[in-house]
């Protein structure tokens, strides 16, 4: 499998990389490309004297180069790649030179070391804890303080109501004090909900419905902590999820469901908070049917350690982190790259009823994924909206890429595939015979 | 009204002051939240506790809301080929998105040609690039497809790209508009309709201040005809001295005008034939004096300080000025290569050079222009010599501007003359293999210099100069470039501009002109 010129630019950390690879696309400026099964590597002519060395692990697919840019991947890889899909004739089969087998050597032993820790790990789990006692010790000293943490929130919950719901506007301070409040208390998951909240307040018609309704949620989040013992395994892991108590990673793919599929790579979203960059990578089971969500985070930039090509289908092994309605998993193992095979449209009853499904499932668990494929997008005076007959699904979009849904729709539906937030869909790719375009991280 | 919106409003004054009433629920909701809430329950934690489970009742149930609204018609069928090719795609997305406009109107052509069009994700690009370029709008319109003409329908941004090229005009802009909206609102009127716009500045003319009607009156050169003429006549005797001579100015614009009628009277009466030796010798002597109508005409008799014509060069400047090019030869008999030579060997040398020098650039008389590029110079007469070229037809540019090329820098920068050259060139000009050849022998040869060094305008010129090449020429550009050596360094980032623009015009021509072939 070889990635296509639009698979190959998705890779691109931002706008200016992708426009200074393509200035890379021409073969006279690298003295040097060749390939074998397992890598693609040219020597790149740069402003110095000695040519950058570069190089692409297909399975990845990962980069390497000797240049001294910051960005991942930075231009000389992306144009490597691009040259590969258009000037492939370019290539000669080689044996790899030194600095090529060096560094699979060495990606080869970060795998096995990695594989070995996750086994020591289950090994580790298997026979229970080093100290048990005093892991023990630790977790109840943080469950009592998020439940005094808790109960300080319940008591400030039922002020507000005792003040009432108008007054709210003008105390927002509040809210960010017992955010903070919250994450002393270990409480990052209910911090982030209530700073949600609080920049709804005030907001747009039918507003303190909206607030009530995010207080309403955290008061069943604060009873369900209450009596956690008595919930089912899968309950008490949402419920841990969503006050911010996650599970640790190594103990997810040791121990978590695994599933083995075809994965469609169906849309990703990166989007930039403060300093860090959050990203979501929704797969879906070519055989399975399941959904499943790579959450990663960086600092700084976007630079994650995989990256991944919307439209794409991946041979691998998910572990999903525990839960009633299990959404989000880790990649357990190599990958492969496998043909897309043709996509089976589903209703929007269809789709609907699956969104009602995971709610009732894990009511905290947000965003959801949401795929329509008989939805006609349009823009009026309402704004960008799905078109489903007599009804119309709001979406979350911007200017620039409303209209390419638009352009491309042509007024005849389209599929999407994209993010549910309880109001409206932010779609992050569109279909049609394939991928036709796909939501760009802005900046970076 | 939701269940969920009724539970706010109960609480909006808070429960201190006022106890809520829940809302009726179903009965599977209702017994829930009974169960849930034993009669010792306080009444906020109730009222939190039925928000929580109709929060997510709601989220679980949601059904997107019914809409009077209705989608747009789908498109038509697609007449044309909407561009498959990835790389093709993106190479014209990159185009769209960075330009140079040059290289935009020749995909769109080549598009044409092979019965191509945009595929609809660039659409809204080449749209709003039509809405912020209007000169590529011609070359953008056949490649947009039935597609394009549909999208452009749904936001009044793109109306230029279905036939709706004529914006509305708010006449409140006029009416009430700050003096720059009216210029610009006199100008649009005058591009539809020319006597409407003359009708309406004629209208409460009088009542401007001198400012007004001199930088309004100025919008009329734009589509001037002998129609305009009375209203410039009358303007001859206006209260400012600006729009008198304003009006003279456009009133020479036209010369079957009774205006320049009477200054050709009055030029002839200075012109005479002498007999010496055994030919008739053309003879040019200034007025003597300043004429009685003379003002009449907005001809000033006192010079400015500041002028070096003495004061009957000053009056015979000002009359040669206000004549069409096209008088001299017609009242000489001689040509204009005959009459450049003509001149100097008159007393009156600077005042008619001067003269002449500004017609020209009112006029673009291509064999003038033509017939000074190639006279050796007239003393004391300074020409733009870029913009007497630009008079020219593009065939008979590429000569003159070579001389001015191939005479090195000692007159201009290459970079400035490259871009004087691209200025004025139509997007969809070609330039000549020979020339091209030529051009890059000379940047080559330069380019280890300081002066090209220093030469900035030669980094933003060369790639825009490569849009203008033929397509069999882009192979010359390619190689032969002095690179690798410490003293052209500084040409790599550019090398590579001009090259990836060869490479884009070459996968243009490559995959575009291969599927017209049948």
């Amino acid at each position: 499998m070889q990635l296509g010129v639009n698979e190959v630019l998705q890779l691109s950390p931002d706008d200016a990389s992708a426009k200074a690879a393509k200035g890379l696309v021409i073969p006279a400026k690298w003295p040097r490309l060749e390939y074998d099964d397992e890598a693609v590597w040219g020597e790149c002519q740069g402003s110095g004297s000695k040519p950058y060395q570069v190089q692409v692990d297909k399975a990845g697919p990962a980069f390497k180069c000797s240049c001294p840019s910051r960005k991942f991947p930075c231009k000389h890889g992306l144009a490597l790649l691009l040259l590969l899909a258009q000037h492939g004739g370019s290539f000669k089969p080689a044996t790899p030179p030194q600095w090529v087998t060096e560094w699979l050597a060495t990606r080869r032993q970060r795998a096995e070391k990695q594989a070995e820790k996750q086994e020591q790990k289950k090994a580790d789990i298997a026979s229970a804890e080093a100290d048990p006692q005093a892991a023990a010790k630790r977790e109840a000293t943080r469950l009592a303080r998020m439940g005094s943490g808790l109960d300080d929130l319940a008591r400030w919950l039922g002020d507000r109501l005792r003040q009432g719901l108008a007054t709210l506007p003008t105390e927002l301070a509040q809210w960010e004090a017992m955010a903070t409040r919250m994450v002393d208390a270990q409480l990052p998951g209910v911090a982030y909900r209530l700073r949600l909240i609080c920049a709804a307040v005030d907001k747009g018609e039918g507003w303190p419905a909206r607030v009530l309704s995010g207080m309403g949620r955290l008061q069943l989040l604060i009873e369900a902590f209450s009596r956690l013992d008595q919930l089912p395994a899968a309950v008490q892991a949402d419920v841990r999820n969503a006050l911010g108590l996650n599970m640790d990673r190594d103990e997810v793919i040791a121990t978590g469901e695994r599933v083995s599929d075809d994965w469609l790579v169906e849309a990703q979203a990166s989007d930039e908070e403060g300093r860090l960059w959050v990203r979501r990578v929704w797969l879906r089971g070519q055989q399975s049917g399941r959904s499943a969500l790579l959450l990663d985070y960086a600092h700084g930039g976007r630079r994650f350690e995989r990256s991944w090509v919307t439209g794409t289908v991946s041979a691998m092994t998910l572990a999903y982190f525990p839960g009633n309605a299990p959404l989000r998993a880790l990649v357990v193992g190599d990958q492969s790259l496998r043909p897309a095979s043709a996509h089976v449209p589903l209703g929007f009853d269809a789709a609907l009823d699956a969104l009602s499904a995971m709610v009732a499932a894990n009511p905290w668990q947000s965003p959801l994924p949401l795929r329509v494929d008989d939805g006609v997008p349009v823009r009026d005076e309402a704004g960008w909206g799905l078109q489903l007959g007599e009804r119309r699904l709001p979406l979350k979009l911007r200017e620039d890429d409303g209209w390419q849904l638009v352009a491309e729709s042509g007024g005849t539906p389209l599929s999407l595939a994209g993010e549910w937030d309880g109001e409206s869909l932010r779609p992050l790719s569109a279909w049609r015979d394939g991928l036709v375009w796909f939501e760009e991280a802005e900046g970076a | 009204m939701s269940q969920l919106d009724q539970l706010a409003t109960e609480v909006l004054l808070g429960t201190e002051r006022r106890a809520p009433n829940l809302p009726a629920l179903p009965d599977a909701l209702s017994n829930l939240l009974d169960a849930a809430c034993p009669a010792d329950t306080a009444t906020e934690t109730r009222v939190l506790r039925a928000a929580g489970v109709l929060a997510a009742c709601a989220a679980a149930g949601y059904v997107p809301p019914a809409s009077q609204r209705e989608a747009p018609a789908p498109s038509a069928a697609e007449r044309l080929q909407p561009v498959a090719d990835a790389a093709l795609g993106e190479g014209l997305r990159q185009l769209l998105d960075a330009g140079p406009d040059a290289l935009r109107a020749e995909a769109c052509r080549l598009l044409t040609g092979a019965g191509s069009c945009l595929p609809p994700r660039l659409l809204p690009r080449a749209l709003s690039l039509g809405q912020k370029t209007p000169a590529l709008r011609g070359a953008l319109l056949p490649v947009l497809g039935q597609r394009g003409d549909w999208l452009a329908r749904q936001d009044a941004a793109w109306a230029w790209a279905v036939g709706a090229q004529e914006e509305v005009l708010d006449p409140a802009l006029w009416e009430h508009g700050t003096l720059d909206q009216r210029k610009l609102y006199l100008d649009k009127l005058r591009r539809r309709d020319a006597s409407a716009a003359r009708t309406l500045l004629q209208t409460g003319f009088g009542q401007l201040d001198a400012r007004e009607r001199a930088a309004l009156l100025e919008q009329l050169a734009t589509g001037l005809d002998a129609a305009d003429e009375d209203f410039l006549e009358s303007l001859l005797a206006d209260r400012s001295k600006e729009v008198r001579q304003l009006a003279g100015r456009l009133l020479s614009v036209l010369p079957a005008s009774r205006y320049v009628a009477r200054m050709g009277a009055r030029m002839a009466a200075c012109l005479a034939q002498e007999r010496k030796l055994f030919r008739q010798v053309l003879t040019l002597d200034a007025p003597t004096a300043f004429g009685a109508d003379w003002k009449d005409d907005a001809l000033e008799e006192t010079r400015a300080k500041s002028e070096t014509l003495g004061d009957r060069a000053w009056w015979l400047y000002q009359i040669a000025r206000a004549l069409p090019m096209a008088w001299w030869p017609a009242q000489t008999g001689l040509t204009p290569a005959e009459l450049i030579k003509w001149l100097p060997g008159t007393d009156w040398s600077e005042a008619v050079s001067r003269a002449w020098g500004e017609a020209m650039q009112r006029e673009a008389a291509a064999d003038w222009a033509e017939a000074f590029l190639v006279a050796p110079p007239i003393k004391g007469f300074l020409f733009d010599v870029f913009a007497f070229i630009e008079c020219l037809p593009l065939a008979q540019r590429e000569q003159h501007w070579l001389r001015l090329i191939e005479a090195g820098g000692r007159r201009f920068a290459m970079g400035d003359l490259l871009m004087r050259l691209l200025q004025n060139l139509p997007h969809e000009a070609e330039l000549s293999a020979d020339f091209v050849q030529r051009v890059l022998r000379e940047v080559r040869k330069g380019l280890p210099s300081d002066s090209s060094k220093y030469d900035y305008n030669l980094r933003k010129a060369l790639p825009e100069f490569v849009c203008h090449i033929p397509a069999a020429s882009l192979k010359d550009v390619t190689d032969g470039w002095p690179m690798g050596r410490p003293d052209t360094e500084y040409f790599t980032e550019t090398l590579a501009a001009v090259l990836a623009i060869v490479e884009q015009r070459r996968t243009l021509h490559s995959t575009l002109t291969q599927r017209k072939s049948p």
